[in-house]
Formats: structure tokens, C-alpha cells, sequence
């Protein structure tokens, strides 16, 4: 029932330093499907595309493109091959003739004319944006999703026999995504190959002919059209094998304390997602999770004071007073009492050129300050032993830079700086990175004792499990705002999944309409 | 690489030859006292007769002047620029030679001076007075300053262009004057370190040339280091230090370029090392070291005095403005040596250490009005007012 | 070209502030006196100013090119090509204009290839291979040539006379333009604001961006050739230092012309007016007669006008992305 095999790929490996991106890749499509490549954070999808387009070359294995092996971006458009990357790639000071046109020519020699392209493309993005666009302005004064629909009519526009679609719908609202689907309908009785890479599990049940699913680099099943359902998908996606070893209890033993100590109201994640309020209750750990790029992100920023959100207004209590104070700035956080920790150690965690000791006290000196501004340095021994020895952080002397130690125990020394702070609420973003299991529990213990003790936790993770036998409520982002609160027996791991793919509750496979309310 | 030398050399040698062809014309025409100024002199200098033989501006007096400095940074140039501001100009106003002075600088750009020269010229000035430039780039543009009857003279420095008039003192003879007193002085043997000012620049390599030359001639000196002060205090004494700091050996005298001896002189102040002598060019600071100090040395000499060299240049222009007729293309000045009494009479017993001025000849003393008429066909007093 | 150019204009907002500079410097030298605007003037405004037209032409498609690979070997690489022509060509009785010409446009092109091939395959950034391009030409032209002299060839003599304004050095200008405005017509010019607009994007689009670099870099290159050979009769000799202060110059002409430094954004006509709005800058200046603080003014003023200029052209610049 096949068509000819248009794309083939077998025992794909393919690793970025330690990191094995994909282990063991096997995927076949065909001429004329919708072929769906699903997976989590993280357990492969992008680099699969990105290998099938000639950017990235793989480690093992072997890829065939129609027939032949693909060494570059200019050898997959030669052979018929266009690929919609997830980062809108634009040239922002060209016209939109050009970014739609570019790559398609030699070096000195155009290979089209001019005037038919023109109008080709002139009928094509009005047909994709749903009206007319001046093809002659710079792209860079267009709004965010005309800029999208100009890298999706770049690709459709080179009539590929091949299209790979990389969570490129991410900025369309649900008409652009209709008419998308339409496009993409009509490239599929032409014959093509489409393949998408998504996180909308709705999306590709109403479109997909066959799904591959994908989980920790490696291929573990495909599904055929008739099979593909919610259920199949999330039961393929998900590990059941991981849960059992990983067992862990840092549950809230007694009741959270009376009161939200931090609250945000009528919040917006970016200029175009629906607002949403948000509570922190004192003594709680609250959990935030989501696909990448729903908005998480941008949230736990927001209420630390690191970036500024879109829209509404972030109050924390004060602990002297008991009012509620506006937060804004990063200053007004900090002295607000709330310390951020970042997973992403190498651009917002540690200074690599100091010692240990800085790296953990540096948040305090502005305290310790003698006249003059001299640093009290003997006055700061006491806190910094009691942190090392609290967090059983591995060190040698405190003097050593931050980067002779691991990457577990460096993550340790900011959480140490968050500690020393004495804050009320921590908000740690994916603080568990690229940390082994020892280390988390240490960090689970602290912060729970933390939480006991009356303070406040925002914990960012993208891996599901950690928030099992250990936060007090899981706060789901989707589509750039709070999408569903889970405690309880909610907090596992297929609930969770279902909520950041954006399910609603009972399971249903009608697309999603709520999403864009 | 051996070959791009050859090729280095060989063009050199070339210009070389030419210069020496073109000796013949002009400088036979001066008598022989002057002839003797010319014999040491570097070969790069073009020495031919003048084109301005049977010149008459276009105009005047009074005339208009433009005076394209190539730079502008250093009290020499100062120096030079308040003898044309606040003295020349004056007296040349009084006596109705010349109207007003353009004065440009082209911070040491090429192009940006050649602009401003075409400017003057096109603006119509009467003649363009420039400084210490490059030595050919300006070459076309002082050809299109003497098709517009727009002589071009240059002081402190040469130019190739055959239509420009160059004055100097004869940089090449001072250097060599300067390293004979000081081999006399140290007795003919010793260890002698080697000051030079800014490597590259035709007034430094003609000095270096003379004096290597000179000390040459003495089999038991020996040259036992060379650095380059760039003609600035500062500069001089840092190198000068490094030296003494990394060479014990024994410095029995030190020969540099004027206008960076006083650097020299307190690096060797600081070294505490026992003083030798030093050959002096007329800074007014090392002048009060050894007014304090008498026994020091026993002459120093006027290099290039910046009042007196634009001085003589300007009595050149005035000169060739009003018809005299200049028998050749550069004005060669000897080195003068001067005494120390000649240095308790210009400056005062309680004088400046750090004195940023120049001692320099007497008016009269650099280019005498007696000795500038054999160098013209119809000499007379420039400076006669007109009626 | 010619619609090119005001569609170019009327479309590219980069280009409103060194036109309209260009306007005002006009006026303001016009009422200084009209030494400019006869037959010598021209003539000699179009000598003394083509060498830094032509550099900032020379950078320009380098520039565009992106990965803020501001070509600092340029002025160097003019003194290079101008200190061997004075010296290895001429040195040796080598005068045919065919040569000449040749070697200059060659030794160029040659040089910003080898640059071109170092920055892509040995993956060092454009800053640091040109910086090095710089320092070691700077090097090598004092080993070629100690200090200024020889004597350009014969046929180039008149070059420098600037007394007529249809001069070969107005030709070599005409040349750049014509080259430049052939190379707008290709692909390549697209193929170039796209790689430096973002070189991910053409890329991963199938451009093949390092194709496109190195003929940035040869084009710039062979532009450089000319600026050597315009400099030369200038100057009619050779000297080894002064080459150097052109890369400077250049690069400020190129940023007053509304060029980005990183990329993408630029042209002939915007560095065109960089250029000349540095040479009346300077021109207007010296009709100024500052007397003895003459030095200190002018070198304050010329950095005041570019340091304004430069505001108001980022100003408004930042606007035009915000809106």
C-alpha cells in the first residue's frame, strides 16, 4: 500500500560532546504522507530533522534523501528537500521577495524569472496569511507571524518532494494553522513527503498518516494512522520502567501555611498569550512544567525579576510588614527576599575566573559591608561553612576556582548563594540539569526542609519525574500561560504529559479550541 | 626575500645616482665658503638650480601666505608656528609684504595635506610654506602650485619635487660635526651609545648617516648600542634607561639627535652612573644642566632651531616673492656650535630644568643677511617696506 | 542602476542621514567660497578623494558579508601593492600599463583570498585575521621600502596632475562603480545581504555562504588594486606608511554611509557618500584659518561631526527597528 520510500534513515547515532542526542535512529517515509515524529524534551526530534536537511552530519548510520546521501543544505535543495526550522530565520533588512526567494539561485545566475516569481509567491502568502503582503517591504518592520508564514511559503514555494515541518506552527494561531493544514493537505495529493515534528499532540492525531515516536535518542515505534491516539502515543512516549527507580519522598508532610506569599495577577508571558493569575502559598513547593517554549520560562523570569513580563503585576509579601509590595526589577526582587537559581550555570550561574568561595558569597557582600564599602570577608567564614557543609558540597579549598568542580557540586554552590541570602521565596529554573541523582536528592531534602521551615519554592523542571514524591502542586504551562494546576494524585507522570501537550481533562481527541481562548 | 632586498637596493641606489647628476648646476653658482656646507650631505637631497631663477608672483605684495603643517603635536612645531604668528607675520605686515598667514594641519596625513595645499592654490595664495613632510608624495601637487605661479618652500626637511625651494640646516654635516667633537672629547677611544630620533624620517637617517660616517674614523670607538628617542624627552630617556638598565658595560659618551638630549641626560642622571658627555642640540633644559655645570662640556650646536629655521625660510620666500631670483632648489645651513657663554647670556642663572624652549642662534646669527644675498641673483633687503 | 539607486534611497532610511550630511557639508563649503566648484577644484577633490572612496568600497562587500569582518588589512594592503609596484615593477623597468594595472588588481584580489580562505576553514574570527593581515603588512612594507620614494611610471604621471576632471583616476572610480553595479544585477548581491543578514538562515536555505564570502573578499580585494592604483598617482611614489591610515578612514566613511558592521546592511552608494562627506568635512575645515590652535580645532571639530553624525545616523537607525 506504500508508495516509493522517500526518506530512510538506519542505526542513526549521532552525539554533541557527552550529550547522546540520538542513540539508535531507525525511520522510513513514504511519497504522499503526513508523517508525524513525536517525542519529549529532548528525546531527539530536532536533530533527526536537522541531520535529514544536511546541517547536521551523523556520528553512525546511514540517511538516504530520495535515493541519495545528503552532505548539505545546498545538496538537500538540490535533490528536492526544504526544511521549516524552529527559529523563525530571517534576513531582518531584506524585502520579502528576497527572504522568500533565497538559496534558490546559483551564485551570479538567477535561475527563474522574475515576474512569474512574483506572482507565484504574491498568490502563495496570500493564500497562507489570509491577505495580501507587499512583497517589496523589509522583513524586519513585519510583525513576528508574518515572519513565520514568510519561512513557511520560503519552503512551500520550492515545491519539494520532501518538507520537513519543525515545530514550525508554534506562532500560528488556530486559523493559520487551518490554513496551514490546507497547504499542507494539498502538497500531500501532490505526491510529497511531509514530515512534522511537533509537540501538539491534536494536531498530528487530525493530520498524521503515521507517527514515529522517539524517547531518549532512540526510535520506538511507529504508529499507523488508524492507531494513532492519545493513549498510544503518551503510553509510547512516557517511561514506565524509570518511575520505580527513581521513588522518592519529599512530599509535604504537614499542610501548607495560610496565605499566598507571592501572587501574580492578569500575567502575560509574551505580547500575544492570554493572561492568567498565579499563587504562591508560604511553606509550598510548587512545581512548573511544559513543553519548551510555552511560556515557563518567561513566567518564573517574570516573578524572580530577571526580565519583565508583558503584562500584570507580580506582588510578593513583605516579611516585616505583612504587605503585599509590587515586584518589578531585579533590585525590588532582592529585596524582596527572592533568590533565583539557574540551570543554566554557564550564562546566568557562575563567574568561572573566581574561586568557590566568591562564587557563593557574592550575593552577601553588599550585607557585610564595613565603612568604605571594605568587605567584611572573616564575617562571611562562618556562612559560607555552614552552606557547604548543609548542601555537603564536594569541595577542596574555598579558594580553588568554581570550575574545578563538577557540575552537580557547582550547581550546589548557587543554590548555596540562594541559601545565604536568607530569602523567602527560591525560584530555581531546571536547577537538576545535568545533575546526578545523588545531588538531586540533596537538593530535594534542602529545599523541602526549606519549605517546612516557612519559605516558598518556584521549582522549573523539564523532566516530569522530578516533581513526583516531591512538589506540593504542578503548575502546567501551555501556549505561553498557566494551563492547568495538578496536585495530589495528579502529580504523575501521564496527567502531567497529557496537560503540557494541552489535553483537556477527559482525554478527548477533538483539537484543542480552548488553547487559543 | 634576498631578492625583494636586491630589488630595495637597487631602486635606492638608483635615485641615488640621479640626485648626483643634478649636483652639478645649482650649488657651482654659490662661492666656494658656501660650496664647503654641501660636500657631506645625504645623496636623497635634490640639489640642482632652482626654478624660480626668473620668478614674479602673479601679484603684490602684500601677499597671501598658506602654511600647510603636516602635524601639529609637539613644542618644536609650537615653536615654529609662534615665530610666524608672533614675529614674522608682524613685521611682515608692517612693512606691507604680506597680508595674512593660512595655516592648516594635516595631522600627519598625506592626502588630507595635499587636499588643503590644492586648496591654498585654488584660493589663491602667493606661496605655501610646508613642514618636514614626505619627501615625494606632495611632489604633484607642488608641480600644480607652480603651474598656477604658487611657489612652494619647504623648511626643516627636503622634498624631491624640482619646484619646490628647500631650506635646512645640512642635517647630514651635523651629524657628522656632532660626532667628531664628541670623539675629540672622549680622546678617541670608548664606548659610545647611539641616540637617533625617528628611524624612517629623512632628517634622522641623515644624521645617523653623517655621524656613523665620522665615528667611523676612529678605530678604537666602538658603537656599543643604538635606540631611537623620536625626538621627544620622554621617549628618549625611557630608552635610554632600558639600555643602561640591560648593558653594565662602561658608556664613555652618548651621541644623540637634537630636541631629546635633556631625556638623555636624566636617564643617565638616574643611573647614577658617573656623567659623560653628551652631545647637545639647543634645548633650553639641558643648556641649564650644564649652566649649572660647566665643566660638562665645552660646546654645544644649533641642529635645527625651529625659530631660526622658519626664519631663514620665511627670508627665502620674501626673497623669491619679490624677484631676487634663488640660484638653488635647497638652502643648506652648517651646524653652528655655540659656547657656554653664549648660553649664560640667553638664559638666566636660576633657569628651568624642565624648560620646554630651544636655545637658538641671534637673529641675525643663522642665515646672515650677507651670506643670503650670495645665494641670490639680484639679492637685496627683504625686509625693505614698500612704498 | 539609476532607479536602483533612488529606489535604494527611497526605500533604505540608512542612506537619509549621509545624504542629507552631504547636502549640508555642500552648502556650508559653498558659502566658505567656490574654490571647490570650478573645473580644478572637482578635478582635484576627485584626486584627493577617490583613494578613500575606493577603500570604503573595498570594505564594503567584506562587511556586508557579515560576522563583523570589518576589513582591517585594507589600508595596508593599498601600501603593499603600492610600495611593490614603486619598487619590485618599476624598481626593475617593469612601466606597461597592462602590468601595472595587473599586478595591483591581482596582488589585491590574491591577498583578500588568502584572508578569505583562512577565515573559513581555519575558523578564526574575520577581526583577528585581518588584524593580522594589517600588522604584518604594516611590517612588510618598511622591509620593501624604508621610507617614501621612487617614482610612479611615466604614463601615470599625469594621473596626478588633477587638473582636468575627467581623469584615469575618475576612470578607475567609474570602474569600481561599473563592477559594482554589474555584481547588483547578479544573484551574488542577494546571495551576500542574505549571508550577512543571517548567515544560519542562508545557509540552512542552501546559499553557499562560504562561496559567497570568498568572492566578497576577492571583489573587496580587486577594489583595493584600484584604490592602490588611484593612491599611487596621488602621490606619484611609494610610501610604506601611510597606507595604514586609510583602514581607519575607511572603516569611519563606511559607518557614516549607513553600513552595519555586522552585516548585511550597506552599499555602494552609502560608503560612496561616507567617503566624500569625510573629504568636505576636512575640506571645510581648512577654509577655517585657526592660526596658531589650529591643530587641536580641526582635530576637535572633524571628531565632533563624525562622533554627531554617527549619533543621529544609530539614532535613527534604532528607530526604524523599534517601529
Amino acid at each position: 500500500m506504500h508508495n516509493e520510500s522517500t526518506i530512510r534513515m538506519v542505526d542513526v547515532a549521532k552525539s554533541f560532546g557527552e550529550t547522546k542526542a540520538l542513540r539508535k535512529c531507525d525511520f522510513e517515509a513514504y511519497a504522499g504522507e503526513v508523517h508525524a515524529i513525536v517525542g519529549e524534551n529532548g528525546s531527539g526530534k530536532s536533530t533527526m530533522a536537522k541531520i535529514m536537511s544536511g546541517v547536521l552530519h551523523p556520528d553512525a548510520g546511514k540517511v538516504t534523501i530520495l535515493g541519495e546521501q545528503i552532505t548539505s543544505p545546498v545538496d538537500a535543495k538540490r535533490v528536492g528537500l526544504a526544511t521549516i526550522f524552529q527559529e523563525v530565520l530571517v534576513a531582518e533588512e531584506a524585502s520579502v521577495f528576497d527572504n522568500l526567494f533565497v538559496g534558490r539561485d546559483g551564485i551570479f545566475c538567477s535561475e527563474g524569472n522574475t515576474d512569474d516569481r512574483w506572482r507565484e509567491a504574491e498568490t502563495i502568502l496570500a493564500r497562507l496569511v489570509g491577505k495580501p503582503v507587499d512583497l517589496n517591504e523589509v522583513v524586519g518592520r513585519l510583525p513576528l507571524s508574518i515572519k513565520q508564514w514568510i519561512v513557511i511559503a520560503r519552503a512551500i514555494l520550492r515545491r519539494p518532494k520532501v518538507l520537513i515541518l519543525d515545530e514550525s506552527s508554534a506562532a500560528l494561531d488556530l486559523d493559520s494553522t487551518i490554513r496551514l493544514h490546507e497547504e499542507i493537505d494539498r502538497m500531500r495529493a501532490s505526491g510529497a513527503t511531509i514530515l512534522i515534528v511537533t509537540h501538539r499532540i491534536a494536531e498530528l492525531v487530525r493530520i498524521a498518516d503515521r507517527a514515529t515516536i522517539l524517547r531518549d535518542g532512540v526510535t520506538v515505534g511507529v504508529l499507523e494512522k488508524h492507531d494513532i491516539t492519545e493513549a498510544n502515543l503518551l503510553a509510547m512516549m512516557t517511561h514506565s520502567d524509570r518511575r520505580a527507580s527513581e521513588a522518592k519522598d519529599y512530599a509535604s508532610k504537614g499542610g501548607a501555611g495560610a496565605g499566598a506569599i507571592l501572587t501574580a495577577r492578569n500575567l502575560a508571558t509574551h505580547r500575544t498569550a492570554a493572561v492568567f493569575d498565579f499563587d504562591l502559598p508560604q511553606g509550598a513547593i510548587v512545581g512548573v512544567a511544559g513543553l519548551d517554549g510555552q511560556g515557563q520560562d518567561a513566567f518564573v523570569r517574570a516573578v524572580a525579576g530577571i526580565a519583565q513580563p508583558f503584562g500584570g503585576d507580580v506582588q510578593v509579601r513583605c516579611a516585616d510588614t505583612g504587605k503585599m509590595t509590587s515586584v518589578g526589577t531585579l533590585d525590588e526582587a532582592a529585596r524582596a527576599g527572592i533568590s533565583y537559581v539557574s540551570g543554566d550555570r554557564k550564562r546566568e550561574g557562575i563567574f568561572p575566573q573566581q574561586s568557590i568561595f566568591e562564587n557563593l558569597a557574592i550575593g552577601v557582600y553588599r550585607k557585610n559591608m564595613g565603612p568604605l564599602g571594605v568587605i567584611r570577608k572573616p564575617s562571611l567564614k562562618p556562612m559560607f561553612k555552614r552552606e557547604v557543609d548543609r548542601l555537603r558540597i564536594k569541595i577542596g579549598s574555598p579558594s580553588n576556582k568554581i570550575t574545578s568542580l563538577s557540575g552537580g557540586n557547582q550547581q550546589k554552590v548557587l543554590i548555596g548563594r540562594a541559601f545565604a541570602n536568607d530569602p523567602q521565596v527560591i525560584v530555581l529554573n531546571d536547577p537538576a540539569r545535568g545533575v546526578d541523582l545523588g545531588t538531586k536528592r540533596d537538593l530535594y531534602r534542602e529545599l523541602r526542609i526549606f519549605a517546612d521551615k516557612g519559605g516558598s519554592v518556584i521549582y522549573l523542571s523539564s523532566e516530569i519525574e522530578e516533581f513526583i514524591g516531591f512538589a506540593d502542586r504542578v503548575d502546567v504551562f501551555f501556549a505561553g500561560r498557566l494551563f492547568r494546576s495538578l496536585s495530589g494524585g495528579d502529580i504523575a507522570e501521564e496527567p502531567i504529559l497529557a496537560a503540557m501537550f494541552g489535553q483537556s481533562r477527559n482525554t478527548s481527541v477533538e483539537f484543542d479550541l480552548e488553547r487559543t481562548a | 626575500m634576498m631578492e625583494m632586498l636586491k630589488w630595495t637596493l637597487r631602486t635606492l641606489t638608483a635615485v641615488g645616482v640621479l640626485t648626483t647628476v643634478a649636483h652639478a648646476d645649482g650649488v657651482d653658482q654659490l662661492p666656494a665658503s658656501e660650496q664647503e656646507i654641501y660636500k657631506i650631505v645625504d645623496p636623497q637631497i635634490p640639489l640642482g638650480a632652482s626654478a624660480y631663477k626668473d620668478f614674479k608672483p602673479k601679484k603684490g605684495p602684500p601677499w597671501k601666505i598658506g602654511y600647510a603643517s603636516s602635524y601639529a603635536g609637539n613644542t618644536w612645531r609650537a615653536a615654529a608656528l609662534d615665530a610666524v604668528m608672533n614675529d614674522l607675520l608682524p613685521r611682515s605686515k608692517k612693512a606691507g609684504l604680506v597680508s595674512d598667514v593660512v595655516v592648516t594641519q594635516s595631522d600627519l596625513k598625506d592626502a588630507v595635506q595635499i587636499q588643503q595645499m590644492r586648496q591654498m592654490v585654488d584660493d589663491g595664495v602667493d606661496a605655501i610654506i610646508i613642514c618636514c613632510s614626505n619627501v615625494t608624495a606632495l611632489n604633484q601637487t607642488i608641480e600644480y602650485a607652480y603651474n598656477h605661479g604658487v611657489p612652494v618652500f619647504s623648511f626643516s626637511g627636503y622634498v624631491t619635487s624640482p619646484y619646490a625651494i628647500n631650506g635646512a640646516a645640512n642635517h647630514a654635516q651635523g651629524g657628522a660635526q656632532m660626532a667628531e667633537w664628541l670623539a675629540k672629547k672622549i680622546n678617541g677611544k670608548g664606548n659610545v651609545l647611539l641616540v637617533s630620533g625617528i628611524p624612517g624620517f629623512a632628517s634622522s637617517d641623515s644624521f645617523d648617516k653623517g655621524a656613523k660616517e665620522a665615528l667611523a674614523k676612529y678605530p678604537d670607538i666602538t658603537v656599543v648600542g643604538e635606540v631611537a628617542g623620536k625626538w621627544t624627552d620622554q621617549v628618549a630617556q625611557v630608552e635610554v634607561q632600558k639600555f643602561l638598565a640591560t648593558n653594565p658595560a662602561q658608556i664613555d659618551g652618548i651621541l644623540t639627535q637634537g630636541a631629546q638630549e635633556n631625556g638623555v641626560l636624566n636617564a643617565m642622571l638616574q643611573s647614577g652612573r658617573p656623567m659623560v658627555p653628551i652631545t647637545l642640540g639647543g634645548e633650553a633644559s639641558a643648556a641649564c644642566y650644564w649652566r649649572k655645570n660647566p665643566d660638562w662640556v665645552d660646546a654645544s650646536f644649533h641642529i635645527w632651531p625651529p625659530r631660526r629655521e622658519m626664519q631663514q625660510m620665511w627670508e627665502i620666500m620674501l626673497r623669491t616673492l619679490e624677484g631676487q631670483g634663488p640660484k638653488v632648489q635647497t638652502f643648506l645651513r652648517p651646524v653652528l656650535p655655540y659656547t657656554i657663554e653664549e648660553v649664560r647670556a640667553a638664559i638666566p642663572e636660576n633657569c628651568d630644568l624642565n624648560s620646554t624652549d630651544f636655545v637658538e642662534p641671534k637673529a641675525d646669527g643663522w642665515f646672515p643677511a650677507a651670506v643670503a644675498d650670495q645665494y641670490f641673483e639680484r639679492p637685496a633687503d627683504p625686509w625693505k617696506p614698500v612704498k | 542602476m539609476s532607479s536602483n539607486a533612488i529606489r535604494q534611497l527611497a526605500r533604505d532610511r540608512s542612506l537619509f542621514v549621509p545624504a542629507g550630511l552631504f547636502i549640508v557639508l555642500l552648502a556650508a563649503v559653498a558659502t566658505r567660497g567656490h574654490g571647490l566648484f570650478t573645473m580644478n577644484g572637482i578635478a582635484g577633490a576627485i584626486l584627493v578623494a577617490t583613494p578613500l572612496i575606493l577603500t570604503a568600497l573595498a570594505i564594503t562587500p567584506i562587511v556586508m558579508a557579515g560576522r563583523g569582518a570589518v576589513d582591517l588589512s585594507v589600508g595596508p594592503l593599498m601600501g603593499f601593492i603600492n610600495v611593490t609596484l614603486i619598487t619590485w615593477l618599476v624598481g626593475n623597468g617593469v612601466t606597461n600599463p597592462v602590468a601595472v594595472i595587473g599586478w595591483a588588481i591581482g596582488l589585491g584580489a590574491a591577498f583578500q583570498l588568502i584572508q578569505a580562505l583562512v577565515i573559513i576553514y581555519v575558523r578564526v574570527a574575520p577581526i583577528i585575521v585581518t588584524l593580522s593581515g594589517f600588522l604584518v603588512l604594516s611590517g612588510i612594507n618598511l622591509m620593501v621600502m624604508s621610507r617614501p620614494g621612487g617614482v610612479a611610471p611615466d604614463w601615470m604621471l599625469s594621473w596626478g596632475a588633477g587638473t582636468s576632471v575627467f581623469s584615469p583616476v575618475l576612470f578607475l572610480l567609474l570602474v569600481a562603480y561599473v563592477v559594482w553595479a554589474g555584481l547588483r544585477r547578479t544573484m551574488f548581491y542577494r546571495n551576500l545581504r542574505m549571508t550577512g543578514s543571517d548567515e544560519r538562515m542562508a545557509y540552512t536555505s542552501g546559499v553557499p555562504v562560504d562561496t559567497v564570502r570568498i568572492i566578497a573578499h576577492v571583489v573587496g580585494g580587486a577594489f583595493t588594486g584600484l584604490a592602490a592604483l588611484s593612491y599611487t598617482s596621488l602621490i606619484s611614489s611609494g610610501d610604506p606608511t601611510q597606507g595604514s591610515t586609510y583602514t581607519l578612514q575607511a572603516v569611519t566613511a563606511l559607518v557614516l554611509g549607513g553600513a552595519s558592521l555586522s552585516g548585511g546592511r550597506g552599499g555602494a552608494l552609502g560608503s560612496t557618500l561616507g567617503a566624500i562627506n569625510m573629504f568636505l568635512i576636512s575640506y571645510l575645515l581648512s577654509t577655517f584659518n585657526f592660526g596658531t590652535v589650529s591643530g587641536f580645532v580641526t582635530q576637535m571639530a572633524f571628531g565632533l561631526i563624525l562622533v554627531g553624525s554617527l549619533l543621529v545616523n544609530v539614532f535613527v537607525i534604532c528607530r526604524r527597528a523599534a517601529a
